[in-house]
Order: C-alpha cells, then sequence, then structure tokens
C-alpha cells in the first residue's frame, strides 16, 4: 500500500495534472453535471442540492463560479430533458 | 512543488475521487480545474450540521423499478440485460443472473456458469437511448420529397442532378408526419414497380447501362428492383426479419402494376446478411454441406485442445470468452494461428505467427504431416470421409455408379435416411447418383449411396481401400483411370513439405510440426476460424483446408470437437421448419399474400408459405451494380455469376437496423458512382447514421428497452430462446419495427387499393403480435411444443426465457451424422476434401490448394500453388500483367511455390507494400456504440474526453496500428495522422481526382499508433467506424469546436476524413457463385443445388487489399510537433530508462517492507 509519498521515480504512479480552461466552460462543466445527474434518476432538487453542498466539491466549485440563479436555469434545463424522457414521445424542430 | 499543491490544495487521494465523478461524461471542454476544491477556505465538515447531502450518496444505486431486456446486436450473444429505473430514466444496466433457470420442454437447464452475461455495450445501452445521435422522427431529403412531389417523372440524368439523387450528401432532410413517410414510402415503390416494367421498364434498365443479364432477371418486374435488407434478421426475428414479409407482399404489387396473378406474380429481392458482412465460412458448405458449424460455447470446456485460427475469441466473443479461457484451468492447450501477436495469443500455449491469407498452405502442411505419418483414424476416414471414394482422372469427376455397372438402380431407399430424414427429393438424387469405392476383400469396385456411412457403411461389409490406383471399364466400354482421393491427395500434397509451407506462410517449422503431433494425440480438438480467414478472397480454400486435420482425426461430432466459424449472429436455422412441424421461419417471412391465414385460431402448420422473393447479395450492388461477367482473350464475353445468383439491378433499397451504405466495403465509390442511380433509399434505425445521410427516407425505430410488443430472437453461439418487450415509453417519435413495416404495407394498400397489404400485418395492426410468435414456435423444429404465455408466464425459467429444444446440451453440429450414422449434407454424404462440380475443376479449386489473393499478396496475383496435374484450371487468356479487379478475379494460373515465388505483384512493386487488418472491436459492433461517448473514449489511445486538440473529431477518434520501426522509416511519429491508400484505380472511387472535394472527403485519415504485435508490413484498422460524410467534413472544417458534427441531421464521424472502407471494395469470387454446389438449405431440413444468401453466395472481403501510408499532419497538439504522451517515456518505442527498466523486470525483485 502506498502509505508514504508517491515515488516520483516510479513510471507506474498516477499523476494527475491542473489544465487552464477559459472561464465559459465553467458552464459547460455545470453542464455535465447536470446531465450526468439527470441521468441517473436524480430529481431537482437532489441535483440542486449537489451544487450548493460543499461535500460534492466538483459541483460545488460551478455553483461559487456561476451562482444560485445560473444553476437552476442549467439544473432545470437538463431535467425537463429527461422528465420528458419518462412518458411522452419527444421530437424537436431542429430537422424543420 | 508538493503533490497537495499541484491538486490545488487536496491530498492526492481524494483529487483522484473527485476526478472520477462525471468523467463519462464525455463532454467537450470539459475543465479539469472545475474538479477542485469548490472552496479552499472551506472545511465542509466544520460546523456541517445538514446531513442530507449524504442521502444521495448512500441512494446513488436506488432504483424504483426494474425489468428485462435483451440486447441483441450482431455478436451472436442475446443477453438479457436487466434494467433500474429511477424516476422513470434507466440509470443503469446488469445482468441478470438467472440462466441457471432456463428450461427445455423435457426439463433440462442450462448450468449456471453461463453467468454472468454482459458485456459493455449491454450496459451502456442506455447512453444510446439517452444520447444525442437518436432518430427522433420521420425525415425526408429535400430534393427526393420534390421528385415524389412532382409525382415522380422518369428519372433523366438531369432530373437526379436536380433532385439531388447525385449530391444527396449535401442536401437536406425535412420532418414528415408518420403518415406521410408511410405514403411517400408506398408510393416511391410503386414508382420503381411502375418505372421498370415491362418492356419499356427493360429499355429504360439497359439505357441506364445494366447488364443484360442483370435486366434479363428481372423478367419485366419492376418489383424485381426493390431490395430489402432485415439487418440481421435473426436479431429480431418479428422486427427485422419482418422486412422479407413486407417484401413478398410486393408480388401484390407486382399483380397490380402487370396486371399478373399470383402464378406470376414476383416481389423484391431479399438482401442477404450473414455473407454480406463477410462473416460466414464459405468453405464450410463445400466441405459439410451446412451453411455453417458452430456449437455452445459451453461446448468448448470438453476442448483439450483450442486451435484459434484467425479468430479472436477474446475480443469476439466477450461475455462468453470464459468458456475457452477456463480450459486452461482444465488442463486444455490453446493455439493461436494469426500474423499479429493479439489478444487470443496472450492466452496460448503457443502462437503461431503468420504470413496474412496462407492459413490453406498451413493446414495442407499439417495435413501432409499427419497422412505420412499415419497420425490417422483410419476407420473414421473410411466411414465419413470422401477420401476413400474412386475419382476419374480423365474428367477429374467421381466415378459415378451408373457409369460402372450395367443395370445399375440407385441405392437410396424411400425409408432410408436421405430420403426419410433429411427429405432429398427424387428429383435431387437423380442429379446426384450413387458413388464408387474399391473393396479390398472383393478387390474389386462396388457402389456406395449417400446414405452408407458410419455404422449402416460398416454393417455392408465393405472395406473401401485408402490407396488404389487402377483402370476400370465404364459401361460404355470406354477404359478410364481412376484412383482413390487419398492416393490422388498423396500426389497432391507433395507441393506442400514442410519446408515449402514454412516458406509461403513464414510460420516457424516446429510450431508447424508441434500442431501437427498435438492434433494427432489429443481429443478432443476444437479448430475455430473467424473473419480473420474470412474476410479473405481465398477463405474457400481456407475453411476447407483447415476441415482436413479433424476429418482425419475423427475430430467431429462429440463434445469439445470440431471445426467452428465465429462471426455473426446469422443462425436462420433455430427457427427451421419441416415436413412434421410446418413452414418454421419460412412460415412469417414468406406468407403467401395471395393466401394470407388471418383466422388467428389456425394452427401455424396450415399457414401457406409461398416466397415471391428471391434472396440477392448486395455485394452485387456493392460491385457497382454489376455480376461478374468479364471480356475474355479466350472466349469473349463470360458470365460466372451462377443463374442462382443473378442479381438484379437496382432501384429501390430499404433496410432496417443496419448500417447499410457505412458498411458498404469501397463506400465511397457507393456513395458516388452507384447510389445516383437509385431512385429511392430507406433507412430505419434507431440513430442517425451515416446511411441516413446518404438516404432519402429514414423511419427512427424503437430501441430493444422500448419495444411496446413482443420480439424474439436466438443465438448461434448458446441455446437460449429470448422473448422481451421493452420496459420504458419510446423516448422519441419512435415506432416498433414492425409497426413501421406494417405502416408501410397498410400505406401500399390505399396507394393501390388492395386491402391484403394491410392484412399482412393483420395481428400487427390489431395489437396481436404475439399470434405471429406463436406460429412461428409452432412450427419451427426447435421450438415445437412451446406456448408463448407460458414462456412469458415463467414456465420454462425467467419470464420470456427458455432453451431451444435441441438433442444434445451443449448442442454439438454433427453429433447426429457420427451417433445415428447420418449422411453429412453433402451429395456423397460423406465430409468432402474434394469438389467435383465444374466450376470447382475450371477454376482450379477441386483439391484443396492455396491461392495467393488477387490483391493481397506480394507474388503473382491469385496464382494457384501447386504442380498436381489433376488440377486443369482455365485462365481465359486473361495475360499474367492483367491489372483489372475482375480480370484477377477470374484469372487462375497454376504454378508451383519456387516458380510463385518469382513473380511479382504489379501493386507491391508501386509501393502498396502493407497488409490492412480490419478486424471488428470489443466497442462496437460494426458500427453500433460507435458514436456512444464511453466507447469513444475506450475504443482508441486517442480518447480525450477534453477535445484538447480540436483536430479530434469527436471525444475519441479511429486509429491505424503500426510496427514501431516500419513507421520511423517512413518518417512517421507515434501519433501522427495518416493517409491510407489502396489501389488509386478503384479507391476510394473509381474516377476520384485529388482536385474534387470529395476525394478530400473521401481519402482515408486517421492517427497512427505504434504498436509492437504488429508485424513489419501489417497494419491494423479496426472495422466500422462512423465514416467521414460531406456534412460532416464541413462541420469539422467550419465549426469553432472542430467537431465532425454534421449539421441539419447531427450525424457525428467518428473519422475527420474518409473512412477505414476508403480503402476495401467488394470482390466477386467465382467459388462463392456456383450454380452447383449441393447443400442443405438454411431454414427447412431439405436440400438445394447452387445459391442462397448467406449460404452459398458471395461473402465479402474486406481485408483483400493493399495500402501505402504516408503521414499527412504532425501528432502534437494543434498539428505541431510529436503526440505528447510519447515523450512520457512510457509510450511504445518511446521508453525512458524507467520504462525500459520496467520491461524488462528490472523492477521485479524481494519486496522491502
Amino acid at each position: 500500500m502506498p502509505y508514504d509519498d508517491p515515488d516520483p521515480d516510479d513510471p507506474m504512479t498516477l499523476t494527475g495534472v491542473s489544465l487552464e480552461a477559459p472561464i465559459d466552460a465553467v458552464v459547460d462543466a455545470a453542464y455535465a453535471y447536470a446531465d450526468e445527474l439527470a441521468r441517473s434518476g436524480l430529481d431537482r432538487s437532489s441535483i440542486m442540492l449537489t451544487f450548493s453542498a460543499p461535500e460534492y466539491r466538483g459541483p460545488h466549485g460551478a455553483y461559487l463560479a456561476l451562482g444560485h440563479e445560473r444553476i437552476r436555469d442549467i439544473v432545470n434545463e437538463n431535467c425537463a430533458v429527461f422528465e420528458a424522457c419518462r412518458g411522452a414521445r419527444m421530437g424537436s424542430n431542429e430537422h424543420a | 512543488m508538493s503533490d497537495r499543491e499541484q491538486t490545488g490544495g487536496i491530498a492526492r487521494r481524494d483529487f483522484l475521487r473527485v476526478l472520477g465523478v462525471g468523467l463519462g461524461a464525455g463532454i467537450a471542454g470539459l475543465p479539469i480545474q472545475l474538479l477542485h476544491a469548490a472552496d479552499p477556505a472551506s472545511n465542509p465538515l466544520a460546523g456541517a450540521v445538514a446531513r442530507d447531502w449524504e442521502k444521495i450518496y448512500r441512494n446513488q444505486y436506488r432504483y424504483d423499478s426494474m425489468f428485462d431486456w435483451v440486447c441483441s446486436p450482431n455478436d451472436t450473444h442475446a443477453c438479457r440485460v436487466r434494467a433500474y429505473v429511477r424516476n422513470g430514466i434507466v440509470t443503469r444496466l446488469g445482468a441478470t443472473y438467472d440462466y441457471q433457470d432456463y428450461a427445455d420442454l423435457y426439463g433440462t437447464k442450462a448450468t449456471v456458469n453461463w453467468n454472468p452475461r454482459q458485456c459493455a455495450k449491454g450496459y451502456t445501452f442506455h447512453r444510446v437511448i439517452y444520447g444525442p445521435y437518436r432518430l427522433r422522427y420521420p425525415i425526408v431529403r429535400k430534393g427526393w420529397k420534390a421528385w415524389a412531389d412532382a409525382g415522380f417523372p422518369a428519372l433523366t440524368p438531369e432530373l437526379r442532378t436536380q433532385y439531388k439523387f447525385d449530391s444527396r450528401g449535401t442536401d437536406t432532410f425535412v420532418r414528415a408526419s408518420w403518415q406521410d413517410a408511410f405514403r411517400y414510402v408506398a408510393k416511391g415503390l410503386h414508382s420503381v414497380a411502375r418505372h421498370y416494367s415491362g418492356e419499356e421498364g427493360t429499355q429504360r434498365l439497359l439505357s441506364q447501362g445494366y447488364q443484360p443479364e442483370m435486366v434479363e432477371e428481372t423478367k419485366g418486374a419492376g418489383t424485381r428492383c426493390i431490395k430489402t435488407r432485415g439487418g440481421m434478421g435473426l436479431l429480431g426475428v418479428i422486427g427485422k426479419y419482418g422486412m422479407y414479409r413486407l417484401n413478398n407482399s410486393l408480388a401484390l404489387l407486382d399483380a397490380h402494376v402487370r396486371g399478373v396473378g399470383p402464378e406470376e406474380a414476383l416481389a423484391g429481392r431479399n438482401w442477404s446478411n450473414y455473407t454480406w458482412h463477410g462473416d460466414q465460412a464459405p468453405g464450410q458448405p463445400w466441405v459439410h454441406g451446412l451453411q455453417a458449424s458452430d456449437c455452445d460455447f459451453n461446448d468448448l470446456r470438453y476442448s483439450k485442445l483450442i486451435v484459434m485460427d484467425g479468430k479472436n475469441l477474446v475480443e469476439n466473443k466477450l461475455t462468453d470468452s470464459h468458456w475457452f479461457i477456463e480450459c486452461m484451468e482444465r488442463g486444455a492447450k490453446i493455439v493461436v494461428i494469426a500474423p499479429e501477436y493479439g489478444p487470443p495469443s496472450t492466452k496460448a500455449d503457443y502462437w503461431i505467427p503468420i504470413r496474412p491469407a496462407t492459413d490453406a498452405a498451413l493446414w495442407l502442411g499439417v495435413t501432409k504431416l499427419m497422412m505420412d505419418n499415419k497420425q490417422y483414424d483410419e476407420a473414421f476416414v473410411k466411414q465419413f470421409t470422401d477420401f476413400p471414394l474412386l475419382v476419374r482422372t480423365d474428367n477429374l469427376k467421381r466415378l459415378r455408379a451408373q457409369d460402372v455397372f450395367p443395370d445399375y438402380k440407385p441405392g437410396l431407399t424411400a425409408d432410408g435416411a436421405s430420403m426419410k430424414v433429411q427429405n432429398l427429393t427424387a428429383e435431387q438424387y437423380a442429379k446426384l447418383s450413387d458413388f464408387v469405392v474399391w473393396d479390398t476383400k472383393e478387390n474389386r469396385s462396388v457402389a456406395l449411396s449417400r446414405d452408407d456411412v458410419g455404422a449402416r457403411f460398416v454393417e455392408k461389409g465393405t472395406d473401401p481401400a485408402l490407396e488404389i490406383r487402377t483402370k476400370i471399364k465404364l459401361v460404355s466400354g470406354e477404359e478410364v483411370e481412376v484412383a482413390s482421393l487419398w492416393s490422388l491427395y498423396q500426389d497432391h500434397l507433395k507441393d506442400y513439405d514442410l519446408d515449402t509451407v514454412h516458406d509461403i506462410t513464414q510460420a516457424p517449422k516446429e510450431l508447424i510440426e508441434q500442431l501437427t503431433n498435438d492434433i494427432a494425440t489429443m481429443k478432443p480438438v476444437a479448430i475455430h476460424q473467424g473473419e480473420g480467414i474470412n474476410h479473405w478472397f481465398h477463405a474457400t480454400e481456407m475453411n476447407r483446408a483447415a476441415y482436413l486435420p479433424v476429418m482425419l482425426t475423427g475430430n467431429i461430432g462429440k463434445p469439445g470437437a470440431g471445426c467452428h466459424t465465429w462471426a455473426g449472429n446469422y443462425k436462420a436455422a433455430l427457427f427451421q421448419g419441416s415436413p412434421q412441424t410446418g413452414p418454421g421461419f419460412k412460415g412469417w417471412v414468406a406468407e403467401d399474400p395471395f393466401h394470407l391465414t388471418l383466422d388467428e385460431s389456425v394452427p401455424g402448420k396450415e399457414v401457406h408459405a409461398h416466397a415471391y422473393t428471391k434472396d440477392e447479395e448486395p455485394a452485387y450492388w456493392n460491385h457497382g451494380d454489376k455480376a461478374l461477367i468479364v471480356e475474355t482473350p479466350k472466349y469473349g464475353r463470360k458470365n460466372f455469376t451462377g443463374k442462382s445468383h443473378m442479381p438484379t439491378p437496382s432501384k429501390a433499397i430499404m433496410f432496417t437496423n443496419v448500417n447499410l451504405i457505412n458498411n458498404a466495403k469501397w463506400v465511397y465509390e457507393m456513395i458516388k458512382n452507384v447510389n445516383p442511380l437509385v431512385d429511392m433509399i430507406v433507412s430505419i434505425d434507431i440513430q442517425i447514421t451515416s446511411s441516413i445521410e446518404y438516404a432519402d427516407i429514414a423511419l427512427p425505430a424503437n430501441s430493444w428497452l422500448e419495444f411496446e410488443d413482443l420480439e424474439i430472437t436466438a443465438s448461434c453461439s448458446n441455446p437460449f430462446l429470448q422473448i422481451w418487450k421493452g420496459g420504458i415509453p419510446p423516448v422519441f417519435d419512435s415506432k416498433d419495427d414492425a409497426a413501421i413495416l406494417a405502416g408501410i404495407t397498410a400505406a401500399l394498400g390505399e396507394e393501390t387499393g388492395d386491402g391484403r397489404f394491410r392484412d399482412m400485418f393483420k395481428f400487427e395492426h390489431e395489437g396481436k403480435r404475439g399470434v405471429y410468435i406463436q406460429r412461428l414456435l409452432d412450427t419451427s423444429t426447435t421450438t415445437a411444443g412451446y406456448k408463448l404465455e407460458d414462456i412469458m408466464a415463467g414456465k420454462h425459467g425467467p419470464s420470456g426465457g427458455c432453451l431451444l429444444n435441441f438433442r444434445t446440451y451443449p448442442r454439438i453440429p454433427f453429433y447426429e451424422q457420427i451417433h445415428d450414422s447420418l449422411p453429412f449434407f453433402t451429395d456423397t454424404g460423406r465430409l468432402h476434401a474434394y469438389a467435383d462440380t465444374s466450376e470447382a475443376i475450371e477454376y482450379g479449386e477441386n483439391f484443396i490448394v492455396h491461392r495467393e489473393g488477387p490483391e493481397s499478396t506480394p507474388y503473382l496475383p491469385n496464382v494457384i500453388v501447386s504442380s498436381n496435374p489433376l488440377i486443369r484450371p482455365d485462365d481465359y487468356g486473361i495475360p499474367q500483367n492483367a491489372e483489372h479487379w475482375d480480370e484477377r478475379t477470374i484469372r487462375n494460373v497454376k504454378m508451383p511455390w519456387a516458380q510463385v515465388k518469382t513473380t511479382k505483384n504489379f501493386l507491391w512493386e508501386k509501393g502498396f507494400q502493407f497488409f490492412c487488418m480490419t478486424p471488428k472491436t470489443r466497442h462496437r459492433v460494426h458500427s453500433s456504440w460507435s458514436n456512444i461517448d464511453w466507447h469513444m473514449l475506450y475504443d482508441s489511445n486517442f480518447g480525450d474526453p477534453y477535445r484538447l486538440d480540436k483536430r479530434a473529431p469527436t471525444v475519441g477518434e479511429h486509429q491505424l496500428h503500426m510496427n514501431p520501426q516500419a513507421a520511423r522509416d517512413l518518417g512517421i511519429n507515434d501519433g501522427d495522422y495518416v493517409y491510407v491508400d489502396a489501389n488509386p484505380a478503384d479507391r476510394p472511387y473509381i474516377g476520384a481526382k485529388p482536385d474534387d472535394p470529395f476525394y478530400k472527403v473521401s481519402r482515408c485519415m486517421l492517427r497512427l499508433k505504434y504498436n509492437h504485435a504488429y508485424p513489419y508490413d501489417i497494419v491494423m484498422m479496426k472495422h466500422g467506424p462512423f465514416i467521414a460524410t460531406e456534412r460532416s467534413v464541413k462541420a469539422h472544417e467550419t465549426r469553432p469546436d472542430g467537431r465532425a458534427l454534421a449539421e441539419n441531421t447531427g450525424y457525428q464521424a467518428n473519422m475527420r476524413y474518409g473512412s477505414q472502407q476508403s480503402i476495401t471494395r467488394n470482390w466477386h469470387m467465382p467459388m462463392h457463385q456456383t450454380d452447383t454446389l449441393f447443400h442443405k438449405a438454411k431454414a427447412t431440413i431439405g436440400f438445394l443445388f447452387g445459391g442462397e444468401a448467406d449460404n452459398h453466395a458471395v461473402n465479402t472481403v474486406p481485408k483483400e487489399t493493399l495500402v501505402k501510408i504516408t503521414k499527412a499532419e504532425d501528432g502534437g497538439l494543434h498539428g505541431k510537433g510529436v503526440w505528447g504522451p510519447t515523450l512520457s517515456g512510457m509510450a511504445p518505442d518511446n521508453e525512458d530508462d524507467a520504462m525500459k527498466q520496467y520491461i524488462s523486470g528490472g523492477f521485479h525483485g524481494e519486496a522491502a517492507f
């Protein structure tokens, strides 16, 4: 077990790296979280909780960056898609 | 910098845990920095009173309900999958762990060891159904709609341009209601039937340049130009195979258009599945007469020697691969024969590397060693093979009994196995006659019939000579020289001694000898061939040759033994009919539209089956819509396509559950030069595919989880009958396949005023699909006795599941032949090492031989490697420097190996010196799952959810594997983009010019990956990515994010440019197109001569190509420098010292505590 700090010379050590990303990527990330959690069958309030609770650090980072209102809109938008999946046949005008 | 600092202030372990959340989203541009702690200043544990956040974590696997469905792609497994539903959303999928409950009518149950059954495709299917690439509602191409709305005027070249038939890829789609869509399809079918019927239709077809033989085959019926394909119909017998039922109803359309009655009416052509995919082992019907030999996978446990020859049971048998892997624990030996060191080789006791497509030579060498060393089961050879049969050396035919014995009376009787059990007809028997052996007891020739096999043959008291050469006087008075096939093979195999075979195959001599001894001394032995064999031009010979060792050793018809082939889930014979049970499968797909059984209480056996359709290979469409008819110097115009195979011009193409165009070999030739002459293309699918990009009408089908009524399937590799329906409502405006087919036929009824069209799917319209399923169960040999309601009630296992009623569990092919002494399905009733059909003799393949391919060889294309004087091929006067693909296809030139080695392939001389393997991948089935984010990430070394390099077409991209040294010699770095080009005379399409914008779309460009598993002159590109289309290329070049995501359709390509199919083409193997091969019909107990789709027909061969690799772009970010991971020190051929130390075992040692 790796009780100590990883050996920097060990080629099998997993290394996480931080990458620069533009601030608008925060929106993409918030959409990704909301989409994945909606796919997981969570309802709106539960998804909002993952954003507002600091225990869920990724979503909460987006929450702090974008604010409650913006996050609520994103959650509502994603939940609407999957709520529609529950019974109604969906369509869109994309091809029209 | 400390570890904590690097990760934004949290411990490494926490950072990685957080990093894992949501990675599968596959959302482009997802920033890693967002995954850091939200607020470093806040301690989530300090003062946190509210604990409700924990509920989300603790309830993450909670579900409200669950249901079971069947994952039924063309991978042969048909796993029943459990869907877990929360808030109406299918949130996860898992195994059912209930295979031990599946039982047959007699109470036999399956073993618990089938559990679990599930692969990465089944458990990611919710990402398909909720994904962004679903086909959401019916759509119609604008140009086609304009043509339809103009009243379907006859299409002149000008009108084809006006309505964009010759530029479908640049047109746009508009939404249609279901009612309108059905009406458009019906009117389109009517238009084709009208335009191409009668003398006017014939002249119209001839004026469009179709071969006269193909036009003649229409017999004046325009409906014959309508082609339908129910994509791997067994995957959904009702909805997919139902396409052929729709086609059969087109006899009514012909009757309406031409005014003919049932006796003259003709429906359309049914396109094949198995052979079109190149999945069949085309040589197997030549050996045993059956479509294919395969077993239930749990039979693999019995094998003591498993030989994978061009078969990857690890990647392609997925959930069931454990059956062979377990054999390692059970003391069995595993051998792999393949050019590359692939996944199965890692499990093997030894791997025999081999030059591609030389496996026939290898098996002939093994056979020679076994014969020379007397390592064979003489009794089996005499009782079950054609080796003792006498062959005439003058005409190369087998000696027939009526030619030898005056007033000869045929040996078969009505109560014998051939006629009573196998339903051989008197008419067929008259063409077969009986055969002759030399009896050593009486020292004279004696007759034997096809019933004289096994114990029945022994009872006759004949002891046939294996070695005999003599002269025999015929009843005509002529004296002819004859010899046993065994003796003739002793001569024939002189060309395949160990040194020569080593030289041909490049396989190590000691391993060839080891394999020979293992097969000779171990029992049971099973040889498994697959796409690595079947996708070559001369697969016929490689399949036939692999049977020789099992024929010599009697490894057939017994547990753990056999020579099998694995690829698609093709086995319509699982629902075969018989005189005893009724029409089976044919009662569904070919119920007579003129005599429909509309009373649901009438037993299925009374359904009147009559096929007004005729089978056809899509390969002809795929060959420029041409049969194999060649202008020869010797005979002038010569036709090599048998009458039983002859195609018709393709004027309407309609398919379901298949990405037909995407998966067409030579796809850009189809798009550019063939499809412009097709009047209507209709695709029924669950997702937007490239086939839809180039279609006229697309109709959205329900997925397996959304089925609104029952569907039924079974598999060639397990004994499970599966019936199911969906558990969630359709997400989009889609319908069950059967409902779509019913809608089209109903619209045909409205179009023609003929109510019988609607009646064709009467019970579907009435919501009683179960009537059709019960009829299928009642009349199929494997399901007769089952009641649908019992199966659904769980009487025989889980609801919807039971076992097919086989003779044995596991199912063992040819068990009856060996155990009950029944004839094999050949004309002699024996396993064949020899083919005496006129075509086989003419093509030089009467004996099993090795031939170099017509393209993928350094030597003279298509040369026969032999000096045997009893191989007398016709070269038709084709010169040896001929380069046209059809001339190379038909030219039969015989040479001994020493001479072959001195010859050259003109393509090799021009620098096309790489063989290109195109195997299937574990991450897709054909093209299915190609656009699923998780699989795009898994499928290559270039998966990147962040798309840091905007050149990537999506979050993953296709790759070419190449030997590092070969790549370096061409100046190509690991990760670079490369062009892959084949013969420019015909690929990517005929007439391609670099300044044509479509050439840029169609030329294959992809990432290259160093891989030491591949020999120097072999590259590998997996089969079936979503191709680049005109719209996807435009998107890639104009969208700010660079994604290859087509405007209007939302089609997502896996390639920036081109496709795996840019380098492939169709080949028309003459041995696949005979009218004389006698063999078993695929879906009934009976026989036929010549062609039948998926059985004896052109089996496509995408590996038959040579390619040239050139660098296109640097692999580094944004096209600058080298691909980043190559600098990590851990990439193949770019290892740093630590990695080299690791690989060499330098880190291995005593653990230090």
